[in-house]
């Protein structure tokens, strides 16, 4: 792709879209009680993350180091979901919701 | 003309985002979070990285919600959260409106940081998604990419060994269920 063309969209617009998002994925991690919709908030707070590393490596002429670190961060969330979702499962087995209440004791 | 592109992906990702948060049904967050990482997908693409687009196509919108969505089927969730309580209900709003205003403070920052950067290389390195990515993360990044790795392994045995102890706790609860409705009580 056209290393001028693209350069249209202003840094600052995607930097205030990450900050968006994360402030967002914050609001659902604290105030949602859903497990899994907790999940989706901490999804939300990493792509937001990942927007911002792009939008760094896009300044610096598309450094390479910001797309690893992005393609670090999705493999990151991969494995946080994976084992999020089993101990959600095994929550839910255990007893019978998934609200964050119902974890609250720690202990089988 | 990207202008324009860039503002209605924005404003979908961020109304997409909205309605995961704030949405009632576990299901209907699931696929509004699906728009949201396709619009991030078409933002990336707009911004100039393709390779990372398809990554987020395919591991996010495709593997990561497959995920999620198979065990929001698998739970079948029909108990409506209740909703926001009395004080600690205000603390998760203030601390996010906080984390939202310090981000729009270090925003103005940002150029000043970004005039001492020093150019990688020679300023000229536009091969996305080539030479450079592997270069940088099988070459400078090695180690990440291999801690990276072990990480993936760990939570794979992870895994593996949440659900053997969860089929071994199901039995026992089997057994308790079945013990206690000998007993004449109804679960």
């Amino acid at each position: 792709m056209n290393l001028l063309a693209s350069t249209h969209v202003p840094t600052e617009w995607i930097l205030i879209l990450a900050a968006l998002l994360f402030s967002l994925g914050t609001l659902g991690f604290l105030i949602r009680r859903n497990l899994i919709i907790v999940f989706m908030s901490i999804e939300l707070m990493l792509n937001a993350t990942n927007l911002t590393f792009l939008a760094a490596a896009r300044d610096r002429h598309l450094d390479p180091d910001g797309q690893v670190y992005a393609i670090i961060v999705i493999t990151l969330a991969a494995v946080e979901v994976a084992v999020g979702l089993a101990l959600l499962i095994s929550l839910f087995r255990l007893k019978v919701g998934i609200d964050v209440d119902d974890a609250k004791e720690l202990k089988g | 003309m990207e202008l324009v592109v860039f503002v209605i992906l924005a404003i979908g990702a961020v109304g997409a985002a909205i309605n995961v948060v704030l949405g009632k049904s576990p299901t209907v967050a699931g696929v509004n979070l699906v728009t949201t990482f396709l619009c991030l997908a078409g933002i990336y693409l707009l911004i100039g990285f393709p390779f990372l687009a398809a990554l987020q196509v395919m591991i996010y919108a495709g593997a990561i919600m497959v995920l999620i969505l198979f065990v929001i089927m698998l739970l079948d969730l029909r108990r409506e959260e209740p909703g926001l309580q009395t004080i600690s209900s205000l603390i998760g709003p203030v601390i996010a409106a906080c984390i939202a205003a310090f981000l729009a403070l270090a925003l103005p920052d940002y150029k000043v940081s970004q005039a001492n950067l020093p150019l990688v290389g020679n300023g000229q390195s536009a091969s996305v998604g080539g030479e450079g990515l592997a270069e940088s993360l099988f070459g400078t990044n090695l180690i990440l990419f291999e801690v990276s790795s072990v990480l993936l392994l760990v939570g794979i045995i992870g895994v593996v060994v949440l659900a053997s102890r969860q089929r071994k706790s199901q039995t026992e609860r089997l057994q308790a269920h079945l013990l206690a409705s000998e007993g004449g009580e109804t679960r």
